[in-house]
């Protein structure tokens, strides 16, 4: 649970996202939390025997293998073979699994391999030495690839680090509000230290509206140590208070460094013996730390009321583009309305001069029309006035709208559509889901050269219908496959070359998920192209079945 | 075109959508009458007959639904509703209250006229419904209660036959969803839409050539189906 609290007067909570499991919810979006922040075992003695016993398994594996190869082989300097199970238990399991290994691997070695047989003994001291030999070579080699391993292991996980650390900071500076700020940091800091998190903030915030009470999931004494806490001057870190009831306790520290304070971080941490506490105290910190770090540098006041501009101006820019779409479609009715007796008189349509122009007006005031169609619709999603009305609907019913609707678009390309057998009827919003899909076959026809075929799929999988519209144009590249449904987006190899709004896709992914389906972009198989793919959720074999059919 | 020339019965407040509406309808062979407002349309149609009525939903003074209750109680003149960003639960009542068709604004003439020609069609036909109605390959017997394609005949259920012979009766016009719920199943599954879903579909495969591309029963999204009517007075550009 999430809370926002202003600094204005008195506190004031605003729940803004309820999440009972924010430790797993964290854990899923930032998968490397748990290599992150491991909590500090008191013992290992456990760990480290069944790291050894690893280490003597290889080693008693491979030993039969071994004797195999030499009876067949009757090969002489063997010994050196052995080095195979210490490697693969240095870069398997450390360093520990890789001494044991190389011990047991010359006692083995010794054993079954150096006259006479079955015994421990060496008669030989050239066996002697050669088996010295060996297991300074297998000490050497065992701290090699575990110090490789190591390397590897700390290499990946900076790298997820700055990855994470990367989407961080683009989440930040596209945030479009400071509840989406405040989200992002939660996440964030959740996904680092794997433990959930409360962020209180005491940035400028004017989202009155949503006042609630405050939260009753805080034991008292802990809301009473928050209080006190923000009241400090900021100076100390951070504090631990516990609950004797529950007994949880809390981390809370301050959000930024600066002298500006911007909000208390509240980490919630599971029962613990007082000095287990203290360790994940200094872990916590240190991590949260390198969170705040972050913060600063980020300038998360500024950032907060940027973002907050920003959603003001969005929501300007949205009034106006939807009073002024509604007053253009008025004379566009006119428009084309005029332009279309003009087109079909006599007079002008026998005249091969005049007939282009008539027609002319028509095609542009219709394209006209579907791009403030395209405004007004986003205008809609952002002030989210939409309301779908779900009902079952056919599958095929769906696309031969679209594509009716969009038969101007697509003139120029061949239409293949494949139809699964019988599929199961689809959970909609007839004029939605045409959109979208108009929308989807639009774009597929615009960003593909004409005389390419576009290609429209209905298969049912795992509950959900799949309507993919594949076309034969450049395909899509990493950025933009994963920005292609945002608004306003063009990519940068067609903004100079293709008219467009940058809206379409959005308006068609938001279409989408308002009727709970999905969409997703990707590049076809074996072939070059673009594949949009949106699922819909699928008639049971009940509703399919249930007719309460008297007929037949 | 008709031997006598017909007249049209526009209601539409702004200047410049009659303007063009008239210059369309004259072009095309048709009489057209004019009123700005609801009462003065309900007027104009008290005094004479018209053969067809053009409405538009925002008028000044009432509601363009008022005039389609006031016509209906007496007159069956088809109506065509025009009118901008109709909602598709409004366009199922317009046609509950008896209009025939609804056109979207912004709209070319050549669709208005495609449509306007089809009610049009129908109302002469509809005098005295025909016992057997030919759609393409499709042979409707509604007297013997047969139903043929390319003169073979084909087994329907109660249910798919009682669909089509719901069709066929308003052959050319919608039928919303909840009509042909109420007809055939009653009116306590009027919410059972994935019913009529699946009738629909099986009977498409029993009839129509491509039974996902359907030439015959056609569907308007969102508000119900529509028989296409008979051959010759197919209006739907493809």
């Amino acid at each position: 649970v999430l809370n926002l609290v202003s600094l204005a007067d008195e506190p004031a909570w605003f729940p803004l996202d309820r999440c009972h499991d924010m430790n797993t919810d964290a854990l899923a979006r930032h998968p490397f939390a748990w290599i992150a922040w491991r909590p500090p075992a008191p013992t290992r003695w456990r760990e480290t025997v069944s790291l050894i016993g690893a280490g003597l398994l290889l080693t008693a594996a491979f030993t039969p293998l071994a004797m195999g190869i030499q009876t067949a082989l009757a090969l002489h300097d063997f010994h050196i073979f052995f080095l195979i199970p210490v490697v693969v238990a240095a870069t398997r399991y450390g360093l520990s699994a890789a001494l044991a290994s190389a011990l047991a691997s010359t006692a083995a070695s010794a054993f079954f391999f150096h006259p006479p047989i079955y015994s421990l003994k060496i008669i030989s001291p050239s066996d002697v030495m050669a088996l010295a030999v060996f297991i300074v070579v297998a000490l050497i080699t065992s701290q090699l690839a575990a110090a490789a391993r190591e390397n590897a292991a700390i290499a990946a996980r900076n790298f997820r680090q700055l990855e994470l650390l990367y989407g961080f900071s683009r989440q930040l500076t596209g945030a479009s509000g400071p509840e989406e700020i405040v989200q992002a940091i939660r996440q964030h800091v959740s996904g680092l230290v794997g433990s959930p998190v409360t962020i209180i903030t005491d940035g400028p915030d004017d989202t009155a509206a949503a006042r609630a009470a405050e939260p009753d999931w805080l034991p008292d004494k802990i809301r009473k140590a928050i209080g006190d806490f923000r009241s400090q001057p900021p100076g100390r870190a951070s504090i631990l208070v516990s609950d004797a009831d529950t007994q949880k306790s809390w981390l809370l520290r301050a959000l930024t460094r600066s002298t500006r304070p911007a909000g208390v971080l509240i980490v919630e941490l599971e029962p613990a013996t007082p000095d287990e506490l203290e360790n994940l105290r200094l872990e916590v910190d240190r991590l949260l730390d390198e969170a705040v770090g972050t913060l600063d540098r980020l300038d998360l006041a500024t950032t907060v009321a940027d973002a907050e501009a920003r959603r003001k101006s969005e929501a300007l820019r949205d009034a106006i583009i939807g009073s002024a779409s509604h007053s253009l479609r008025t004379p566009l009715a006119s428009i084309l309305g005029a332009a279309s007796v003009l087109s079909a008189s006599p007079p002008v349509a026998n005249d091969p001069r005049l007939a282009p122009l008539a027609q002319m007006i028509v095609s542009e005031a219709e394209r006209l029309n579907s791009d403030i169609q395209k405004m007004l619709d986003a205008a809609a999603l952002s002030s989210s006035q939409l309301k779908p009305q779900l009902g079952w609907m056919e599958p095929a019913d769906l696309v031969n709208a679209a594509l009716e609707y969009r038969q101007r678009e697509v003139a120029q390309h061949h239409i293949a559509i494949d139809y699964e057998d019988n599929p199961p009827l689809v959970q909609a919003d007839p004029v939605l889901i045409s959109n979208a899909l108009g929308l989807v076959i639009d774009n597929a026809a615009r960003y593909s050269p004409p005389g390419t075929e576009i290609r429209i799929g209905v298969r049912s999988d795992d509950g959900y219908v799949t309507i993919s519209v594949e076309d034969e144009g450049i395909g899509l590249d990493t950025q933009e496959r994963t920005r292609v449904f945002d608004k306003f987006y063009r990519g940068n190899r067609v903004r100079e070359t293709t008219r467009g709004t940058g809206l379409g896709l959005w308006i068609a992914s938001a279409f989408v998920t308002a009727c709970q389906g999905r969409i997703s972009a990707s590049l076809r198989d074996n072939a070059c192209g673009t594949r949009i793919s949106m699922s819909l959720v699928a008639a049971s074999a009940e509703e399919m079945m249930g007719l309460g059919d008297d007929d037949e | 075109m008709s031997s006598s020339k017909q007249t049209v019965l526009v209601v539409e407040d702004e200047p410049q959508m009659r303007r063009f509406l008239k210059a369309g309808f004259e072009l095309d062979g048709l009489d057209v009458e004019e009123a700005e407002t609801a009462m003065s349309g309900i007027r104009m149609a008290t005094l004479r007959a018209f053969d067809l009525v053009i409405v538009d939903l925002g008028l000044p003074d009432h509601d363009g639904k008022h005039l389609i209750e006031r016509l209906r109680a007496w007159s069956s003149v088809p109506i065509i509703v025009v009118s901008a960003r109709i909602q598709e639960a409004e366009k199922v009542r317009v046609l509950d209250l008896g209009a025939d068709d609804y056109v979207v604004k912004p709209f070319g003439m050549a669709e208005l006229l495609a449509r306007a020609r089809a009610a049009l069609r129908r109302k002469s036909d509809n005098r005295a419904l025909q016992p057997v109605i030919e759609i393409g390959h499709l042979t409707i017997d509604l007297a013997h209660r047969r139903v043929e394609t390319r003169g073979r005949h084909v087994a329907m259920t109660p249910k798919e036959y009682r669909l089509l012979e719901i069709l066929a009766q308003h052959s050319g016009k919608v039928v919303t969803h909840h009509h042909l719920l109420r007809e055939i199943w009653g009116a306590a599954h009027l919410d059972a839409l994935h019913y009529l879903r699946i009738l629909v579909r099986k009977t498409r495969q029993k009839i129509e050539v491509d039974p996902t591309r359907p030439a015959l029963i056609k569907t308007e999204l969102g508000i119900g189906y529509r028989l296409s009517p008979p051959a010759g007075d197919d209006h739907t550009p493809h």
